[in-house]
């Protein structure tokens, strides 16, 4: 080999850059343990949930959603408690159905605002969770009902549609880069220099 | 020997090669079709389940492509869609400004962090997990490429910035097919059109001289040197796998370490896979005080990708007290040996994704015209899936062991020892990683 690397300078060049590429958004993201519940330990991990929490006589009822819900499947979560102990082996069952007060939905849907039925699996102890198709967007209502209880929550649903923000500053770029390079050729070609080979 | 007996002697491959068609011919379609994928991941339907492009994009194109690398080299990347934007943006608006000096000495090193910093960013952004992530993931590399080829010249960011481009270099130096030319022919020549280009075909995009190429790290099989050599000095053929990586004149330290990196990657990949992330990230943050997922998947990314490198470099230290040389050097050396178990490891754990949800692909195009197809997308059963999974460790394992002995066979085997160790070690971890229930992509 041509040339002998300085291990000690290379290895604090390389944990310094980590270190600096790293923290920066753990810095800017990071949040104190009580204000945020954790992912889901596979791919889409960076999710982050919501919570809202109702009380049904001695039952009380917390309900767990990614903050930001788009059309299509969502995965829900509701925990049930009574006297700060979870509440095991209840059969619940979630529905959704589009909010009919929320005009602008029911003239964009027509029809299809039938009532969505599911009954919840429980994953741990009083932990129950179930997938959900949301067909539009907008608002909607989910009614969670165990033995002779019924709970209304509400939650909105984004359009799952592009970010055009995102998508029109990438091709932004990309045209300023192509008529940058566009007009330096042309100013190149025409003050008769060339690099080409 | 007259130009039709010899081109009738050439092996298929060079006659391919060598056709005007190629590699256009190839290049329109993919370029067609990942125009389509990048459009379903921008526009299409927001959950990954219903996606074609998350389909394409994860559960066939990436599972599949060191599987391409060891069997075709770096074919892809001579056919591959940013490759053929750069060319085009090169022939419309092209400055061909030379490659700055920085590129072609830290190029490598920008590919390895490169390579870290995605990993990371997909486990705390979700891109593989969200279209839109992708399609962001995507327009960056796009971006890229359209600035390496608005101003530099040939294909630099292909040689000298693409991720891809660095895993592919490594991994096709354990490929199956060759591109070299024949050192007596060339000796004659005074055109080196190879390089430079005639009006047959342009000159190697990649930067390199066929005729004193020894390895495959950064031949692309674009053909070029085949149509422009009027000799015709250029050979195709295949060779025995993993062949390449004991006969390297002069050991790359970045390429080793890209080697030893690709292991953590595929290392933490595995891990946050699992069922047991659940449990290591809870007792993570009980130490930490925090549940945010930035902080602690930050922490266990700098252990997992921090732990192979140190024990490579302890494996080497402990290697070079036989063999006398650096400990650097060493690594350099013996880093290449892991190459085969990369492989074997990266496609373990992609076989999983396209043979565990293949079916979603054709699922995910149903739905293009609007049919909904709700079933299992696993193609295989999970012990047959596995099955094959530690066969393919093991198979990587044996290409490493018999590597890294025929990398110390020069130096009477010095240092050997230590080295299939540590490669014993690292397919002991993978199989047991494998063993364990993994969590799906779609």
């Amino acid at each position: 080999m041509k040339k002998r690397i300085n291990l000690k300078k290379f290895i604090c060049v390389w944990v310094l850059t980590l270190i600096m590429l790293l923290a920066i958004p753990v810095g800017a993201l990071a949040t104190p343990k009580e204000n945020e519940s954790q992912g889901h330990g596979d791919e889409q991990n960076a999710i982050k949930m919501e919570e809202q929490t109702q009380t049904k006589g001695d039952y009380v009822i917390q309900f767990i959603v990614p903050e930001e819900m788009t059309e299509g499947e969502n995965e829900l979560k509701v925990i049930i408690g009574q006297d700060n102990k979870p509440v095991e082996s209840l059969i619940v069952k979630i529905s959704a159905e589009m909010d009919k007060t929320d005009t602008s939905m029911s003239m964009k849907h027509g029809n299809e605002e039938k009532a969505i039925v599911q009954t919840m699996s429980e994953d741990k102890s009083g932990e129950y969770s179930s997938k959900i198709e949301f067909k539009g967007d907008g608002q909607w209502n989910l009614t969670v009902e165990f033995l002779d209880e019924k709970t209304v929550f509400q939650v909105h649903i984004l359009k799952g549609g592009p970010n055009w923000f995102v998508v029109g500053g990438f091709l932004g770029v990309i045209l300023m880069i192509i008529l940058v390079a566009g007009v330096l050729r042309y100013r190149r070609s025409s003050g008769g220099v060339s690099n080409e080979q | 020997m007259n130009n039709n007996t010899a081109r009738k002697n050439d092996s298929f491959l060079k006659r391919l090669m060598g056709h005007k068609l190629y590699p256009g011919i190839i290049q329109v379609p993919v370029a067609l079709i990942f125009a389509f994928v990048i459009w379903e991941l921008a526009f299409g339907p927001a959950d990954p389940h219903d996606n074609f492009g998350t389909a394409m994009t994860w559960v066939l194109w990436w599972p599949i492509i060191p599987l391409l690398f060891i069997i075709l080299g770096r074919l892809w990347c001579g056919i591959c869609p940013f490759a053929t934007l750069s060319d085009l943006i090169q022939k419309f608006v092209g400055l061909n400004n030379p490659v700055p000096q920085f590129l072609k000495k830290y190029g490598m090193w920008i590919i390895d962090a490169s390579f870290i910093i995605i990993t990371w960013a997909d486990h705390v952004f979700g891109i593989v997990g969200s279209p839109r992530g992708s399609a962001v993931l995507l327009m960056i590399i796009v971006v890229g490429v359209v600035l390496a080829g608005a101003f530099f010249e040939r294909r630099t960011w292909c040689r000298y910035l693409c991720f891809l481009g660095g895993l592919s270099g490594n991994y096709s130096r354990a490929g199956a097919m060759e591109l070299r030319a024949t050192p007596e022919i060339c000796a004659s020549c005074k055109t080196a059109s190879c390089y430079k280009g005639n009006e047959q075909a342009p000159g190697c995009p990649m930067f390199e001289f066929p005729r004193t190429m020894e390895t495959n790290a950064n031949c692309n099989l674009c053909g070029y040197c085949v149509k422009s050599c009027p000799n015709g000095s250029i050979s195709v053929k295949t060779r025995i796998p993993t062949e390449e990586l004991w006969s390297i004149k002069k050991p790359r330290f970045e390429g080793a370490f890209l080697a030893i990196v690709i292991l953590g990657i595929v290392f933490v990949q595995n891990i946050t896979m699992l069922d047991i992330w659940q449990g290591m990230l809870e007792t993570l943050e009980n130490l930490t005080g925090t549940t945010n997922y930035f902080v602690t998947f930050t922490i266990t990314f700098i252990i997992a990708m921090g732990i192979p490198i140190l024990a490579l470099f302890f494996t080497s230290f402990l290697s070079h007290l036989r063999t006398k040389e650096g400990v650097i050097n060493n690594f350099a050396r013996f880093g290449y040996a892991l190459i085969p178990l990369d492989l074997a490891a990266h496609l373990a754990h992609n076989l999983f994704h396209l043979l565990a949800e293949g079916k979603a692909i054709f699922y995910t195009f149903m739905g293009l015209f609007g049919t909904r197809i709700e079933s299992s997308p696993a193609l295989l059963d999970t012990a047959t899936i596995q099955a094959l999974q530690y066969t393919l460790i093991f198979l990587g394992m044996a290409g490493s062991m018999y590597a890294a002995y025929r990398i110390a066979k020069p130096k009477e085997g010095k240092g050997l020892v230590p080295h299939i160790g540590f490669i014993l070690i690292v397919a002991l971890i993978n199989v047991v990683l494998f063993y364990l229930p993994m969590a799906t992509r779609m």
